[in-house]
């Protein structure tokens, strides 16, 4: 009996380590792979400090520490969406270097399109105008 | 005249742009956190590593938060302002230093009189990051409830705090 229960034991351990294993979906991620996505997701991020720079280009202080964090959440098994919502919520839209398409971005979006039918239609009665005008 | 319209156009589309960029490089609008609670955090005390510190530290009074750094020079230059403020005034200031060592921020502070009533120890920017900081120095008024109320990008001088920083303050104070 008491071998019974020692074997009974014995394999529910093993089912549990096992388990346990298979519940981890994802090895943990390499350090040239936090590298290689921390870089990807860094140049869409805006860097504070200097404006026109993305946070890894930037020298700044708040840039080494935004990096540093990136790298971090990504060593932690975070997605790239799951790591920009975050600096999106503590800086706003202003910390994406691509803008997002919505109410307040319609004109920057639109803009160049709007210009370049306004531009066609010029350019197509300016050209009918050109043949009606020819003797 | 009607060869002008495209120059109006032109002009109309600047002014459009002009004005968002005025509007959108203002801290107080575009600062997430304004009007709302103290972001979550844990971090430790900067003379004290065993007492740990989080947001709940930070409310029940009207609190000026202020980031600082020994190695940031426009703190050191509004640092006599910040002792002036906490000899002066019944106001609560806490310090969050970033990216210190230990020594060198409390030498610092030994050095050039410590106005803070406790100072969170920020080695790697956790928290700056989590409040939406840009840089040092910063200053942020909280309530009472813990709420962000106001943010000062660079240094308290005399006339920011006598002009903007003590009238909010004040202004606070008879809100609550």
């Amino acid at each position: 009996m008491k071998r019974l229960v020692v074997i009974a034991f014995v394999l529910l351990a093993g089912f549990v380590v096992g388990a346990s294993y298979a519940q981890d979906p994802q090895p943990r991620p390499s350090e040239a792979e936090v590298e290689q996505r921390a870089r990807e997701i860094g140049r869409g991020l805006r860097c504070v400090m200097c404006k026109n720079e993305s946070i890894e280009e930037s020298p700044s202080t708040t840039a080494q520490d935004m990096r540093r964090i990136v790298r971090q959440r990504v060593r932690n098994g975070e997605t790239d969406a799951e790591i920009m919502d975050y600096m999106q919520s503590r800086y706003g839209d202003f910390i994406l270097l691509k803008p997002p398409v919505q109410a307040n971005t319609y004109l920057l979006w639109g803009l160049p399109f709007m210009l370049l039918i306004l531009a066609l239609l010029w350019f197509w009665r300016a050209a009918r105008k050109y043949t009606d005008d020819r003797p | 005249m009607r060869g002008l319209i495209p120059l109006f156009g032109f002009a109309a589309l600047l002014a459009v742009l002009a004005l968002s960029i005025l509007r959108g490089n203002s801290d107080q609008l575009s600062y997430k956190f304004l009007n709302e609670p103290f972001p979550e955090f844990e971090l430790t005390e900067l003379y004290d590593e065993a007492r740990t510190i989080d947001q709940n530290m930070v409310g029940g009074e009207i609190t000026l938060v202020n980031i600082f750094g020994t190695w940031c020079t426009p703190c050191k230059a509004e640092h006599p302002k910040l002792v002036e403020i906490s000899n002066n005034e019944n106001l609560r200031l806490i310090g969050l230093n970033w990216r210190d060592p230990r020594t060198r921020a409390k030498n610092w502070l030994a050095q050039l009189g410590d106005p803070y009533d406790f100072v969170i120890y920020d080695r790697l920017g956790e928290l700056v990051i989590a409040m939406g900081a840009t840089g040092a120095p910063e200053t942020y008024v909280i309530d009472r409830q813990g709420v962000i109320r106001y943010k000062h990008v660079g240094m308290v001088t005399d006339q920011i705090w006598t002009e903007t920083l003590q009238p909010f303050i004040r202004e606070l104070e008879r809100e609550e």
